[in-house]
């Protein structure tokens, strides 16, 4: 009876598997060629809003994201989740990562693997992941172009926008924040701050040892230097049209001379540099420097109100503009809840959530928005967050925009000056 | 009991080595294929960068031990005099005074210098203010100079008190009667201490002295925040390599790594030939650290 009574399993097992096995066999040359995806969901880069939303009902998103801020964290547990719930039944899972790097491998394993219901319905990302991403066809899309809050409030051509570090975005990836540099001054030392690198040069020439920037590898330093050799190249149009080698050459030939120009007049001579911002901070809020910068619009703002900084702190950017790098919301190609994400990414690129997410207290990160396609009273709403006079309201900053070098440049640039300026 | 804790100190430390020395050999490498090469090493010794930083690196960490032994027997000859002068012994009790900045991480020892002798920095302030200098700027550049002063302070500051606190127990084993005999032999207190207490700590106090050595030779953090752009501590410069630069140059910062350990063990290796070769007429059973 023993033998027979395992077998008789056995077989009823295999059974079992061949039963739900062949459904998946069967459809699967389907899910390529019809308008039928294999988890079962209607093609949603062809329906209507409405249906997407009919569709989203009821998933569960899961959220990649660094989890390292936690104003971030509280904005999206507490603002977006509760939101997405009662409006739309829509259960959004924040999951916190160290690296989002660690979810683009997950993903490519995933797609090795061939699985098509991967872990992640949204993924924070931007420069080298989106590159990398893209590369191994590891996105869902485009699609940011059905997104209602998208059509209306993003402008498509902003090339700040559409370029992630160099990249082409394609539609592929929606643009969610934003960063600029911007650079920080004492207002009691400084009446007109220079605007241009000509101006700068003049001004520490008549008060030596009042300016410096951090030594690159340090990103802000880095930035420093890349906003020198963007005012020599002239244009970020005109950078991308540089084709011809001995051209961009013979540009950073001249913005290393400048900068070593610019030495004997730095803090310490430019014998040495600070090694962070953080030291560039501190010599500011001392009083030994006239001036400090940052990838933050709104550094100056909370510097000030932490104390560190004095009262007359003011913030300005270049009349050639200033770097500015976005970062995006993405979804895998094998996202469990597409719909879902679609209306989460939709709800975030919101005039509310956007206004939100820009305030100070809340998280301060810029906003994406077309300032031009706000109504006045959002306009209004905007104008009420308190910046003080220390840092720059977002329309001034959007006016100035520059998008990022791609990131292998950017690498170059940082040894270069090592080699041309910091060795000497 | 101890297998975890060996374990993890064995897998993480050592592992850690043992693949440093594999990647900077060019056997571990994190694309194409491994091939034994001291293509790295030599390019480092052929590299002007790589020599200024190990000098600069050497020259920090030499004159760190030494005058923090310094202070550390100027120190220690003071608890002796406190010791040696009253009837009750007060000296474990400015011991512990002296270790507070044991306490502090190396990290904010070295913020700490900086915030206080940076030209605009509280030392700088208090003395304008007093007015001993005409300007802020006419105090010294101390912090972010190519020499390395503010990194020797921070370093003195931080390991004087762990070389009183090894050789406190010493001092703690000359006898009441022994400093009686030299009194009585007409020694003054110093000379009683040189000839007395000195002795006892020779070896401890080249054991304390080498791990200073070791420790200010490999550390990251206070040159990083009081160095220069150029040239970097050793430490610095591999942390560079190994963050900014692309994948494949990895293995440099590597042998970087390896370099700095094999200067210490060499210096390890010195310090116990000299103190074995001392041993002979040093040989006391009190002096066993």
């Amino acid at each position: 009876m023993q033998p027979r009574g395992g077998n008789y399993i056995m077989k009823k097992g295999l059974f079992l598997l061949l039963l739900v096995l062949l459904p998946l066999v069967l459809l699967l040359p389907f899910s390529t060629h019809s308008g039928i995806t294999s988890a079962g969901e209607p093609d949603l880069k062809s329906s209507e809003w409405q249906d997407v939303i009919a569709l989203a009902s009821g998933q569960t998103v899961h959220m990649y994201m660094w989890g390292g801020n936690n104003g971030t964290n509280l904005f999206i547990d507490e603002w977006v989740a509760p939101r997405l719930l009662d409006d739309h039944r829509i259960t959004l899972k924040r999951v916190p990562v160290t690296d989002i790097r660690e979810m683009i491998n997950k993903v490519l394993t995933e797609k090795q693997m061939k699985k098509e219901k991967g872990s992640a319905d949204i993924l924070w990302i931007n420069g080298e992941n989106f590159r990398l991403a893209m590369e191994n066809g590891l996105l869902w899309g485009p699609f940011i172009s059905l997104l209602p809050n998208y059509r209306e409030y993003i402008d498509p051509d902003a090339e700040d926008l559409k370029y992630d570090f160099g990249t082409d975005t394609q539609g592929y990836e929606a643009p969610w924040g934003k960063a600029q540099f911007v650079m920080i001054y004492n207002s009691e030392k400084i009446t007109e701050p220079p605007l241009s690198l000509a101006e700068l040069m003049n001004f520490i020439r008549e008060n030596p040892g009042r300016f410096t920037y951090p030594s690159p590898p340090d990103f802000t330093g880095s930035c420093f230097v890349r906003q020198v050799l963007l005012e020599n190249y002239g244009s970020y149009g005109k950078y991308l049209d540089l084709k011809a080698k001995e051209q961009i050459l013979q540009k950073k030939a001249d913005s290393w001379d400048l900068l070593n120009k610019m030495k004997p007049y730095l803090w310490r001579e430019g014998n040495t540099y600070p090694d962070s911002v953080g030291i560039l901070d501190q010599l500011f809020a001392n009083g030994e420097v006239w001036f400090t910068m940052n990838y933050n619009p709104l550094h100056a703002y909370n510097q000030v109100r932490n104390g560190l900084f004095p009262e007359t702190t003011r913030t300005y950017v270049f009349r050639s503009g200033t770097f500015s790098n976005t970062h995006y919301l993405a979804i895998p190609f094998n996202a469990k809840s597409k719909a879902g994400a679609m209306v989460a990414i939709n709800l975030l690129l919101s005039v509310e959530a956007q206004i939100e997410k820009f305030k100070p207290h809340v998280w301060g990160d810029g906003m994406v928005l077309d300032s031009s396609a706000l109504s006045e009273e959002q306009m209004e709403v905007l104008g009420r967050i308190y910046l003080g006079p220390y840092s720059l309201p977002p329309e001034e900053l959007e006016k100035s925009r520059v998008p990022e070098f791609s990131s292998q440049e950017i690498e170059m640039i940082e040894e270069e000056w090592m080699e041309e300026v910091g060795k000497k | 009991m101890v297998v975890p804790a060996l374990a993890s100190v064995v897998v993480l430390f050592f592992g850690g080595m043992y693949h440093g020395l594999l990647q900077s050999l060019g056997l571990a490498p994190l694309q194409g294929d491994p091939s034994f090469t001291f293509q790295y090493y030599s390019e480092l010794i052929h590299s002007q960068d790589f020599w200024r930083s190990f000098f600069l690196t050497l020259r920090i960490s030499i004159l760190s031990t030494t005058f923090s032994a310094g202070t550390a027997l100027f120190a220690l000859y003071s608890l002796f005099l406190i010791r040696t002068r009253s009837t009750r012994d007060r000296s474990v009790y400015f011991q512990r005074f002296f270790q507070i900045s044991m306490l502090f991480p190396y990290i904010v020892a070295a913020y700490m210098i900086f915030l206080m002798f940076v030209q605009s920095g509280w030392v700088a302030r208090v003395l304008f203010n007093m007015g001993l200098i005409s300007r802020m700027h006419s105090f010294p550049i101390i912090t972010n100079e190519s020499f390395g002063w503010g990194i020797i302070l921070a370093y003195v500051w931080k390991t004087s008190p762990f070389i009183v606190l090894l050789l406190y127990p010493v001092l703690l084993r000359v006898e009441k009667g022994w400093l009686e005999a030299a009194k009585v032999f007409g020694a003054c207190s110093f000379s009683a201490f040189r000839e007395i207490a000195l002795p006892m700590m020779k070896r401890p106090l080249m054991v304390a002295s080498f791990i200073v050595f070791a420790y200010t030779f490999g550390a990251f953090e206070v040159p990083f925040i009081l160095g220069v752009t150029y040239p970097k501590a050793l430490s610095v410069y591999s942390y560079q390599i190994y963050t900014s630069g692309d994948l494949s140059e990895q293995p440099l910062a590597m042998a970087i790594n390896i370099i700095i350990l094999l200067t210490i063990l060499m210096a390890g290796l010195i310090t116990f030939i000299t103190a074995s070769s001392n041993r002979n007429w040093m040989e006391t059973p009190w002096t066993d650290l």
